[in-house]
């Protein structure tokens, strides 16, 4: 199970994608209520989108960006048979990556 | 940095053999852009000098957040979205001013994409949400304010 959804809507001119990511998104501000402790930092910080091998958007993100980050953005003129790539990485080195037709998406 | 990662690959081939090592590597490519300092600084102005080097901003009002709330109902995921109608946008980037490190998110936009974007983001009190857009290379930028209720009791 890949933890990225993704949702595309492809129209004449403009693409909506939509994507969740799951993940905790911790800030390490935060403390453990019954031991006192702070729960380490763990947040993603790149997120790139290409579409066909050609990067369209690259975000960096910090811990302000909520649990299960939501990301939407528009892509112009793309078809329903372009390939769009997404790939998160954390602060851990942890990464996933989702490929796919936009229709298929 | 290109010393540590040749000594890191070459270890991996060593040790590990090139296939494992070509996976270890996919993240730290991938991260080269983060910039570390302009995520850790303190105040906005701080921010926006370690981001921008200290590059002049212009108040816009072709910048707009269309469905930002006024009044939050959840601090941990407040949704915020950014539109421009400037043109040829390169970068977008968001920060809110009354969290601990306010650079939340910084945006590298191709001429694929259009300038609308959504996310969610935590906000730690009542606090100026600000964006600031790369357009034809110059920087524009645009606040809106967005209240936070403890608890979702007004206030």
């Amino acid at each position: 199970m890949s933890t990225i959804l993704v949702k595309t809507n492809v129209g004449p001119e403009t693409t909506k994608v939509r994507m969740l990511i799951k993940h905790p998104m911790e800030t390490g501000l935060r403390k453990n209520k019954k031991t006192g402790k702070k729960i380490p930092a763990h947040f993603i910080k790149t997120v790139t989108c290409d579409l066909n091998d050609k990067n369209v958007l690259t975000a960096d993100w910090s811990i302000a960006i909520s649990k299960n980050p939501y990301l939407s953005f528009i892509i112009k003129g793309a078809k329903a048979s372009d390939v769009l790539k997404i790939s998160w990485v954390d602060n851990k080195g942890e990464h996933d990556t989702r490929q796919g037709k936009l229709s298929e998406l | 940095m290109t010393n540590m990662k040749r000594r890191v690959f070459l270890k991996g081939i060593l040790t590990t053999g090139g296939a494992v090592c070509a996976g270890m590597l996919i993240p730290q490519v991938v991260l080269a852009s983060w910039p570390t300092t302009a995520f850790n600084a303190g105040s906005v102005d701080q921010t926006l000098k370690d981001l921008f080097a200290g590059e002049s901003i212009t108040e816009s009002a072709k910048i707009s957040f269309p469905e930002l709330p006024t009044l939050a109902q959840d601090a941990r995921s407040v949704p915020v979205n950014i539109s421009t109608t400037l043109p040829k946008v390169s970068q977008i980037t968001l920060l809110v001013d009354k969290n601990p490190r306010p650079l939340a998110a910084t945006y590298l936009l191709s001429d694929r994409v259009e300038p609308k974007l959504s996310m969610r983001v935590k906000m730690a009190k009542t606090t100026n949400v600000v964006a600031v857009v790369k357009s034809n290379g110059k920087l524009y930028s645009a606040r809106k304010k967005v209240k936070i209720t403890i608890g979702g009791c007004g206030g």
